[in-house]
């Protein structure tokens, strides 16, 4: 008995540690790394921080528009319910453009950026940027545009 | 008791998966007061904004409109604005915004807009201060900025000089800031810099001559006297320069730079010294004729800000009345930020 109270507290700490994640990092870890046209770059502590000084993490997917569009637009929508800020376009019923500011109360904050049709014609590429940190917009669209090339 | 585990773990993972059901309301907006909620109805579009919030100054800004002039909204346009509210609780569900609030008397208030899910549209929402979004530049602008760039220090070496000048590169030195202020104009990948910099430059000898102006202003090579020894002879000279250089970002922090600087040469002198026994003696001679205006060609590229550069002087140094004909190189480090 005190063995099935166990699994089920570890259970429900799992299911609450992991509704605390942000949806979009499911993009990570390797998940579609078999797919060829999929980049991941994950980059935290000093190497994020000669980025720019405000950063903890830095994360960036790109892959295929068509395969990988669908699927994260799902993670975002579910991410911009927790933001203080968000910013979606819809082009021809496919979300083509987000971004997202969570609020860290203090602590980190989160943004989300997302683009739809990134790339040229030939390649179009779903292009997922998470930056962590405490960052000007400004700053923001200079590190997006930089990583994001 | 196993039936009670197991219908507790069942219990458990729905709950999980019913967390990342996006079919839940979404609420946008949960304050217990605010100074004036503004809301806005149209076809093309629908827009909330609630005025300080919980006696903050942060404001709460709602806009849903539809791109290409569809409509997403069918009810009819309205307009309202109310102060002092209380109880305010914005919330979309499927495609329903619900906005809920208590007037200033009490009561209890509420606007329902089923929005249609048009193919091109936009949902901005937000709460702060100011406002929300990223801007980026285009890539096909141009932007202008005043900058300060080109910090360098290098070796000198005469070109073209007659034989027996005896010019040390290693005692040569150069001194310049490109652009002590400039403005540099930006378009993509390029950039194009002018402004006002200085540079100071001189040539240094090491030979047992000395360089001396005579009567005619002509400048020849003159013995050191016996007896005396720690010969030092040279031209220095300073110089107001304008820079028209083209800039080109290689991307990876690599940064290569090209182009003519002007030279205004506002100073030039020829100093000499040497010990004669214990004594240093040590003369200068101004006027020397140097050309007033001469262009250099200058070429730097660097990485993280830092680098080499080399810059070629093909303009003879001194009027064509000095009879000692030679223009410069040099090389050395730029720190160009």
């Amino acid at each position: 008995m005190r063995r099935i109270t166990v699994i089920l507290i570890l259970l429900f700490l799992t299911v609450v540690s992991a509704s605390a994640q942000l949806n979009v990092d499911r993009m990570f870890g390797g998940t579609y790394c078999n797919d060829p046209s999929v980049s991941e770059v994950v980059i935290t502590g000093a190497q994020a921080k000669a980025i720019d000084k405000g950063l903890t993490r830095v994360a960036v997917f790109k892959g295929n528009a068509v395969r990988f569009g669908p699927i994260i637009s799902k993670l975002v929508n579910a991410d911009a319910r927790k933001a203080s800020g968000r910013d979606i376009r819809y082009t021809g019923g496919k979300m083509s453009y987000a971004y997202i500011a969570i609020d860290g109360q203090g602590r980190k904050n989160t943004y989300i950026y997302y683009v739809g049709d990134a790339g040229k014609a030939s390649d179009r590429r779903a292009l997922l940027v998470i930056l962590e940190g405490t960052l000007s917009a400004k700053r923001q669209a200079q590190v997006i545009r930089k990583i994001g090339k | 008791m196993k039936r009670i585990i197991l219908l507790a773990l069942f219990a458990l993972m729905t709950s999980a998966l019913l967390a990342q059901n996006q079919a839940e309301p979404d609420t946008l907006l949960n304050a217990k007061n605010a100074k004036e909620l503004i809301f806005s109805s149209m076809p093309g579009g629908v827009e909330i904004t609630v005025n300080g919030i919980d006696s903050t100054s942060n404001n709460f800004h709602y806009n849903y409109f539809s791109s290409n002039n569809g409509k997403i909204n069918d009810g009819d346009t309205e307009y309202f604005r109310s102060t002092k509210v209380k109880d305010i609780l914005i919330v979309t569900a499927d495609s329903v915004l619900s906005v809920n609030y208590r007037d200033e008397a009490g009561n209890a208030e509420y606007r329902n807009v089923v929005l249609k899910n048009t193919p091109d549209r936009q949902v901005r929402t937000w709460t702060g201060s100011g406002s929300f979004g990223l801007e980026f530049a285009r890539s096909g602008r141009t932007s202008w900025e005043i900058v300060t760039s080109g910090l360098s220090f290098g070796f000198v070496t005469p070109t073209g000089a007659p034989k027996g000048m005896g010019i040390d590169m290693g005692r040569s030195l150069e001194w310049s800031w490109n652009a002590i202020l400039g403005i540099e104009m930006t378009h993509g990948r390029h950039h194009l810099l002018t402004g006002l910099g200085v540079r100071f430059k001189s040539l240094v000898s090491n030979s047992n001559h000395y360089f001396f102006k005579n009567d005619d202003k002509s400048i020849t090579m003159v013995p050191f006297e016996e007896n005396t020894r720690d010969h030092k002879t040279g031209f220095y000279t300073f110089a107001l320069q304008v820079p028209v250089l083209y800039k080109l970002d290689m991307g990876r922090s690599w940064l290569f730079s090209v182009g003519p600087i002007v030279n205004f040469n506002t100073g030039a002198h020829i100093s000499s010294e040497y010990k004669a026994g214990d004594v240093k003696h040590k003369f200068t001679t101004s006027k020397i004729g140097q050309r007033p205006v001469t262009v250099d060609g200058y070429a730097s590229m660097t990485f993280h800000g830092i680098g080499l550069y080399v810059r070629y002087s093909p303009m003879k140094m001194l009027r064509d009345r000095a009879n000692l004909d030679f223009g410069t190189f040099s090389t050395g480090l730029v720190v160009a930020f």
